[in-house]
C-alpha cells in the first residue's frame, strides 16, 4: 500500500494547500502533515517489494526512492526557510504537487503511465499564472511527451535496425525537451516565479524524470543501448560546453543560474550514458547536489538578484567553490566517480570530461557573488546546504548505498 | 597509541576552526589564538603519535562510497612532510593579525593539507589537496579580493589531474593505495599525471606563476600560510611516487625531466630575482627559486638526492615564515633572510644545493650537466641577492619591529643550522629509506653524511664555517640602515623575454574584427539557442536522427 | 476495425490540427477517442476502450464549452497546416504499412499518424485551448501505446490517459499577468 501513500498524501496535501488558502497556517499545518506522512511512505516502500492494491502493479527502484527522499528533504528545507518574499504554503503547495507527481512517475510499472503522469505534471504547470505567454511555458514539455510517446509507439514495432536507434533518439530528445537542456532549452524569463519557470523541469522534476526515462531505456530500445549513450554523452558534453560559458557570460545573472543548472545537467547525463555503475553513481549524485544545493542556493540569490546586488565577501566564495563542485563539496566525488567511469570506458573521454570541469570555474564565481549577503534564515539556510553539501561531498556513501549503489 | 589518534591532527585543526568561528563576537584575538592552537596542536600530534611508535600507524575507517577509503597512514614521509608543512603555517598564524574568518579558513586548509599527507591512497590525497586549493583561494579573497590571486582553474588542475591518476590505477592496478599499488602499474601515463599534480599543485614552473606573484601582494597572510601549505603538498606527490614505483620512477628519463625542469624553474626565478625593479620583486623569487632546487634534488632519484630535497623544503619553510614578517627597511632582517635564501654557508639552503649537486654529479651520466646547470643558477641567485640588498623596498607594509627580529632570526637559524643536516639527515633516514628502498644508500650518522660513494663530515666542514662567520658578523660595524628609492639596472636581460611579453600582450589583446562579429555573436546565438524555437527543436531532432542513424 | 480507427484518427488529428474554434477542437478530440476506442477494442481491451471513449468525449464535451468561438477550420494562413496534414498521412501509411511489422496495421498507421500532428500542433499553436486539446489527445494516443509495451498494465493506464484527457481539456486557461515574489 505504500507506494499508493506515497503518491496520494502529497497529492492531497497539495490540494489542502490549495483549498486552505484562506487560512495560510491550517494549510501549512496540513500540507507539511500529509507531506510528510508521503515521506513516511517513501521510507517505508522497499525497493524490492510490489504494491497491487489499485489493480496496477506499483514499485519503487531505489534510485528513484532516494531521489524522492531527497527531493523531499530539499522542499522540507526550502518551506522551514523560505527566500524572501516567498509564501511557504505556496512553496508546499507546487512542492507538493512536484512530489506526487514524481513518485507517480517512479511508481509506474511503464514508461507509458509514467508519460501520463509527466503530461499530467505539464498541465498542471501551464495552470499556474506565470509570466511568459502560456504556448511558451507548454511547447517544450509538449514536445517531451510527443517524443516519449513516439518512443514507445516504435518500440513496439518490429522494422529495421533503424528503427531501434530511432526509439533511442526519441528517448533521448524526450529527456532533453522535457528537462530544457540543449538543443531544447525552455523560454526563460528572469522575473517569473519560479514555480510556473523553466527550473523546476531542471531543478526538481527533472532527476525523476530522467531516473524513469533511463531505467526503462534499454527495454525499450533494445539492441540500441550503445546509441543511447552515446546520444547521452554527446547531449552531455554539448550541455557541459555551452552552459558552463553561457552561465559565465551571458548578461543576466538569473539566466547565469539557469545556465549552470543546465551545465550540471550536462555531467548528469555523461554520468546516465556511461552506464557504469560509477556513471550512473555520478549522475544521481549530480542530481543530489541540485536538489540540495543549487536549487535552493539558486532560490535564496532570488532576492539579490532583483537588487542586482553583487558582494565579495567569505561567503560568496565558499558558494561558489560548492557551486562549482570543488572538493570537499558534493560536486567532487560526482565527478571523480564520472573520470572513473570515462577511464574504464575510454580514456580521451576522462580527459574531455577533466578538461571540461575547469569550465565550472568561471562562472560559478558570478554566481557566487549574486548570493548577496545572506542574513537571517537566508543565512541559515546558505549554511545548511554548504553543510550538507561538505557532508555527502565527502561521505557519499550514504546516498549512494539508499540508491542501491 | 591507538590507531583512531591518527584522526587527531586531521580534528584539531577543524575543531579550531569551529571554535575560531564560534569565538568571532569575542574578538579577532582570540580566534586568531584558537587557529594557531589547533595548528599547532595538530603539529604536535602528528610527531607525537610518530614519536609514541616510531614506526608506521594504520587506521582504516571504510569506504567513503566515491572509490576512496577514509584510510589513514602516518609513516615517516608523512612526518616529514607534516612538520615541513605545519610548523611555518601554525607560525604565521600564530604571528599575524588576521581576522576570524581568515583564521578559520587557514585552519581548514591545514586540515586538509594533513589529510592529504596522512591518506594511504591517491584519491583522498587529491580531494584533501583540492580542498586546500580551495580554501586558499578562498584565502586570498577574504584578504583582499582585488590583489593579485591565483587563478583558480590553476590550483584546482593539479588535483583534477591527481584523482585522474588515482582513478586510473583503481581501474588498471584494482588500488590507488601508495604502499600497495604493484610496481608495473606506474605507467609513463600516470606517473606524467601525478607529476603534473605535483608542479602545478606546489606552483614550481618556470613562469611567473602564483607561487611567485603572491608574494607582490599588498598583505602576506596568505600567502605564507598558502605557500607553506601548498608547495610541500606538490613535492610530497613525487616522494609517493618513488614508493608506488619502488624506488624508481617508470623510466630514468623522467627523472631527468623533472630534474631539468626543477632547474629551469630555479633559473628563471633567478633571472627575475636579478633583474628585479625593487626588493618585494626580489623576495617573490625566494621560494620558487629554493622550490625549482628542491624538486631538481628530488628528482635525480637517489636516496641523497631525496635529503637534499627534503633539507631544501625545510629550508625554504623556515623562510616562508619569515618573509611575510619581514619589513620594508633595509636591516638585519632583510640581510638575514636574504643570505639565507642566496645559499650562504654554511647555512641550510647551501647544504641543501651542495647535496643536491653532489648527488646529481653522483648519479652521473646527463645529470653531470644538470648538476652544472644548477651550479651556474646558484650562482645567478646569489648575485641576485648581492643586488637586491640596494633595491628600493617596493610596498609600504608596516610590520611591528618584534615580527621583524622573529624573521631575522629565522633567517639565523636557516644559517646556523647547515651543521644539522647530518642529524637532518639521520631523523629522515628512515623515512628516506621507506621510500627509496635502497638499503644502505644514506646511512644514519649524526656527524656525517655518508653515502655509497661518499663521506661528507658535515660538522667538521661547516662548524668552522659557522664560527668564522659568527666572528665575521660579531667583529663587524654595520653602518645606519637607510632606504634608496632608485631601483637598480638588472645583472643582464632575459632574452627573448621583451618579445616574449610583446607576444603575450598581443595575444591577450586580440579581439573579433568589426566586420566578422555579426556572424559569430554570441549573444543572437544564445537568444537563438534559448529562444524556445520549435523549428530549431526540430531541426536538433532530425540532426540527432542523422547522427545516429550513420 | 483498426483500420478504420486509422483513419479516424487522422481525420481527428488533421480536424485538431486545421481548427481554431472550440468546437473544431472538440470534434477532433472526439473523433481522436473513437479512434483511440476503435484501437483499444479490436486490441481485445472492450472495457479500455470504453473508458478511453469516455474520456476521451469527456474532455471533447468540455472542449465544447471552453475556448475561442466557433468552429474555426481552416481559416486564411492554415494552409501549412493543410500540407502537415496530408504528409504526414502519406508518411504514416508509408512507414506503418511498409516499413514496420508488428501490432495491426491500424495501431501503426493511427499512432504514426497522430503523433506527428498533434505535437506539430501544439508546438504551432499559440492559443491555450488549442495546446491543451493537443496535449488532451497525445493523453489518448498514449493510452493506446500503454497496451503495446511489454509491461502493459491493462484497464488502469486506459483509465490514467482518459483522466487525463479530460483533466487537460478542464484547466482553466490561465491569464498572463506580471506576478511578483519567487
Amino acid at each position: 500500500m505504500e507506494p499508493e501513500l506515497a503518491v496520494a498524501l502529497p497529492a492531497a496535501g497539495a490540494a489542502c494547500v490549495s483549498a486552505l488558502k484562506p487560512r495560510p497556517r491550517l494549510a501549512l499545518a496540513a500540507g507539511a502533515a500529509l507531506g510528510a506522512g508521503g515521506l513516511l511512505a517513501v521510507f517505508l516502500s522497499r525497493p524490492e517489494v510490489a504494491s497491487d492494491q489499485l489493480g496496477i502493479t506499483l514499485s519503487l527502484s531505489p534510485g528513484a526512492r532516494s531521489l524522492l527522499i531527497v527531493a523531499s528533504l530539499a522542499l522540507a528545507i526550502l518551506v522551514a526557510l523560505p527566500p524572501p518574499r516567498a509564501e511557504r504554503a505556496s512553496l508546499l503547495r507546487w512542492g507538493l504537487g512536484g512530489l506526487a507527481g514524481m513518485t507517480a512517475m517512479a511508481v509506474s510499472p511503464n514508461l507509458a503511465v509514467a508519460v501520463m503522469a509527466l503530461l499530467l505534471l505539464v498541465v498542471l504547470q501551464a495552470a499556474g499564472t506565470g509570466r511568459r505567454a502560456f504556448s511558451s511555458r507548454v511547447r517544450a514539455p509538449a514536445l517531451a511527451v510527443a517524443l516519449l510517446t513516439l518512443a514507445l509507439a516504435l518500440s513496439a514495432l518490429t522494422g529495421p535496425p533503424l528503427l531501434n536507434r530511432l526509439v533511442a533518439v526519441c528517448l533521448v530528445a524526450g529527456l532533453a525537451a522535457a528537462l530544457g537542456v540543449l538543443p531544447y532549452i525552455h523560454e526563460f524569463d528572469a522575473e517569473e516565479p519560479t514555480a510556473t519557470s523553466p527550473i523546476p523541469w531542471l531543478a526538481f522534476l527533472g532527476p525523476m524524470i530522467a531516473v524513469v526515462v533511463v531505467a526503462h531505456a534499454d527495454d525499450l530500445a533494445e539492441g540500441a543501448e550503445d546509441a543511447i549513450g552515446a546520444l547521452l554523452i554527446g547531449l552531455g558534453l554539448l550541455n557541459i560546453v555551452v552552459a558552463t560559458l553561457a552561465s559565465w557570460r551571458t548578461k543576466s545573472d538569473a539566466a547565469a543560474w539557469r545556465y549552470s543548472f543546465i551545465a550540471d545537467w550536462g555531467l548528469a547525463l555523461c554520468g546516465f550514458g556511461l552506464v557504469l555503475p560509477e556513471g550512473i553513481g555520478a549522475a544521481l549524485l549530480v542530481l543530489y547536489s541540485i536538489l540540495l544545493g543549487r536549487l535552493p542556493l539558486y532560490l535564496w540569490s532570488r532576492q539579490s538578484l532583483r537588487e542586482k546586488a553583487q558582494t565579495d565577501r567569505p561567503i560568496n566564495f565558499i558558494v561558489a567553490a560548492a557551486l562549482a563542485g570543488s572538493a570537499p563539496f558534493a560536486g567532487f566525488p560526482a565527478r571523480i566517480l564520472l573520470l572513473r567511469a570515462a577511464t574504464a570506458m575510454y580514456w580521451p573521454l576522462a580527459l574531455v570530461l577533466a578538461c571540461s570541469f575547469l569550465l565550472w570555474l568561471p562562472g560559478s564565481l558570478r554566481l557566487g557573488r549574486t548570493m548577496g549577503v545572506p542574513t537571517g534564515r537566508q543565512l541559515v539556510g546558505v549554511a545548511i546546504a554548504l553543510t550538507i553539501s561538505v557532508a555527502f561531498g565527502l561521505f557519499p556513501r550514504p546516498l549512494l548505498a539508499l540508491a542501491g549503489l | 597509541m591507538p590507531p583512531v589518534a591518527l584522526l587527531a591532527p586531521i580534528a584539531l585543526p577543524i575543531v579550531a576552526a569551529i571554535a575560531a568561528a564560534a569565538s568571532a563576537r569575542l574578538g579577532e584575538g582570540i580566534a586568531r589564538i584558537v587557529a594557531s592552537a589547533g595548528a599547532w596542536a595538530s603539529l604536535v600530534a602528528i610527531a607525537g603519535i610518530w614519536l609514541a611508535v616510531r614506526s608506521t600507524q594504520e587506521l582504516a575507517l571504510g569506504p567513503l562510497g566515491f572509490g576512496a577509503s577514509f584510510d589513514l597512514r602516518l609513516d615517516g614521509v608523512g612526518v616529514v612532510f607534516g612538520v615541513i608543512a605545519l610548523a611555518p603555517a601554525a607560525l604565521l598564524l600564530t604571528l599575524q593579525q588576521r581576522g576570524w574568518q581568515e583564521s578559520t579558513v587557514a585552519s581548514l586548509a591545514i586540515a586538509a593539507v594533513v589529510l592529504a599527507i596522512e591518506s594511504d591512497a591517491m584519491v583522498l590525497t587529491a580531494v584533501g589537496g583540492c580542498t586546500a586549493a580551495t580554501l586558499a583561494v578562498v584565502q586570498f579573497d577574504i584578504e583582499d579580493v582585488r590583489a593579485v590571486r591565483p587563478a583558480w582553474a590553476s590550483v584546482i588542475t593539479p588535483w583534477l589531474a591527481l584523482a585522474w591518476a588515482g582513478v586510473t590505477l583503481q581501474i588498471e592496478a584494482g588500488t590507488a593505495v601508495y604502499a600497495a599499488v604493484p610496481v608495473s602499474a606506474l605507467t609513463i601515463g600516470i606517473f606524467a599525471l601525478i607529476a603534473i599534480a605535483a608542479v602545478l599543485g606546489g606552483g614550481i614552473v618556470p613562469w611567473r606563476g602564483w607561487a611567485s606573484r603572491i608574494w607582490t601582494r599588498p598583505s602576506l597572510r596568505a600567502a605564507g600560510v598558502t605557500t607553506a601549505l601548498l608547495l610541500p603538498l606538490g613535492i610530497y606527490l613525487l616522494v609517493r611516487a618513488y614508493e608506488i614505483g619502488n624506488g624508481r620512477y617508470p623510466q630514468s628519463w623522467l627523472n631527468l625531466a623533472l630534474a631539468a625542469w626543477g632547474v629551469l624553474v630555479a633559473l628563471a626565478a633567478a633571472a627575475r630575482a636579478q633583474a628585479a625593479p625593487n626588493r618585494a620583486e626580489y623576495l617573490a623569487e625566494i621560494v620558487p627559486g629554493l622550490a625549482g632546487f628542491a624538486l631538481m634534488a628530488v628528482a635525480i632519484g637517489s636516496a641523497l638526492g631525496l635529503l637534499a630535497g627534503v633539507v631544501l623544503l625545510v629550508a625554504a619553510a623556515m623562510l616562508t615564515a619569515a618573509l611575510p614578517l619581514l619589513p620594508d627597511r633595509r636591516g638585519a632582517a632583510v640581510l638575514l633572510v636574504v643570505a639565507a635564501a642566496a645559499g650562504v654557508p654554511p647555512g641550510l639552503a647551501f647544504g641543501g644545493r651542495v647535496l643536491g649537486l653532489a648527488a646529481a654529479f653522483e648519479t652521473g651520466n646527463v645529470f653531470g650537466l644538470v648538476a652544472v646547470a644548477g651550479a651556474a643558477t646558484w650562482l645567478l641567485a646569489a648575485a641576485a641577492a648581492a643586488r637586491s640588498v640596494g633595491l628600493p623596498p617596493g610596498r609600504r607594509r608596516l610590520v611591528p619591529a618584534a615580527l621583524a627580529m622573529v624573521a631575522a632570526v629565522l633567517g639565523g637559524v636557516v644559517i646556523a643550522s647547515g651543521p644539522a643536516l647530518a642529524a637532518i639527515a639521520t631523523v629522515t633516514s628512515d623515512a628516506i629509506a621507506g621510500v627509496m628502498n635502497q638499503p644502505g644508500d644514506l646511512r644514519p650518522d649524526p656527524l656525517s653524511i655518508i653515502t655509497v660513494t661518499a663521506v661528507l663530515p658535515v660538522v667538521a666542514l661547516f662548524g668552522p664555517l659557522l664560527v668564522l662567520g659568527g666572528a665575521a658578523v660579531a667583529l663587524s660595524k654595520p653602518g645606519q640602515a637607510t632606504s634608496t628609492t632608485e631601483s637598480k639596472a638588472p645583472l643582464f636581460a632575459v632574452p627573448g623575454a621583451t618579445l616574449a611579453a610583446t607576444a603575450l600582450a598581443r595575444l591577450r589583446a586580440l579581439s573579433m574584427p568589426d566586420q566578422y562579429r555579426s556572424l559569430f555573436n554570441p549573444a543572437a546565438l544564445e537568444t537563438v539557442a534559448a529562444g524556445g524555437r520549435p523549428m530549431l527543436w526540430l531541426a536538433a531532432l532530425v540532426a540527432l536522427i542523422v547522427a545516429i542513424a550513420r | 476495425m483498426s483500420d478504420a480507427a486509422a483513419f479516424v484518427a487522422w481525420l481527428g488529428g488533421a480536424v485538431i490540427v486545421l481548427a481554431d474554434g472550440r468546437r473544431g477542437l472538440a470534434a477532433g478530440l472526439a473523433l481522436l477517442a473513437a479512434a483511440a476506442g476503435g484501437l483499444a477494442w479490436s486490441a481485445g481491451q472492450q472495457e479500455g476502450a470504453i473508458v478511453l471513449l469516455a474520456g476521451g468525449v469527456l474532455g471533447a464535451a468540455i472542449r465544447f464549452t471552453i475556448g475561442p468561438e466557433g468552429w474555426g477550420l481552416m481559416q486564411p494562413g492554415s494552409t501549412p497546416r493543410l500540407l502537415l496534414t496530408v504528409v504526414a498521412g502519406v508518411i504514416a501509411l508509408w512507414l506503418g504499412l511498409a516499413a514496420t511489422s508488428g501490432e495491426s496495421s491500424g495501431f501503426r498507421v493511427a499512432v504514426l499518424v497522430a503523433l506527428p500532428l498533434l505535437a506539430g500542433r501544439a508546438l504551432q499553436a499559440a492559443e491555450a485551448a488549442v495546446l491543451l486539446t493537443a496535449l488532451a489527445g497525445l493523453a489518448l494516443v498514449l493510452g493506446v501505446v500503454s497496451t503495446a509495451g511489454p509491461n502493459h498494465v491493462g484497464i488502469a493506464a486506459y483509465a490514467v490517459a482518459a483522466l487525463v484527457a479530460a483533466g487537460a481539456s478542464a484547466i482553466p486557461i490561465p491569464a498572463t499577468p506580471r506576478p511578483r515574489g519567487t
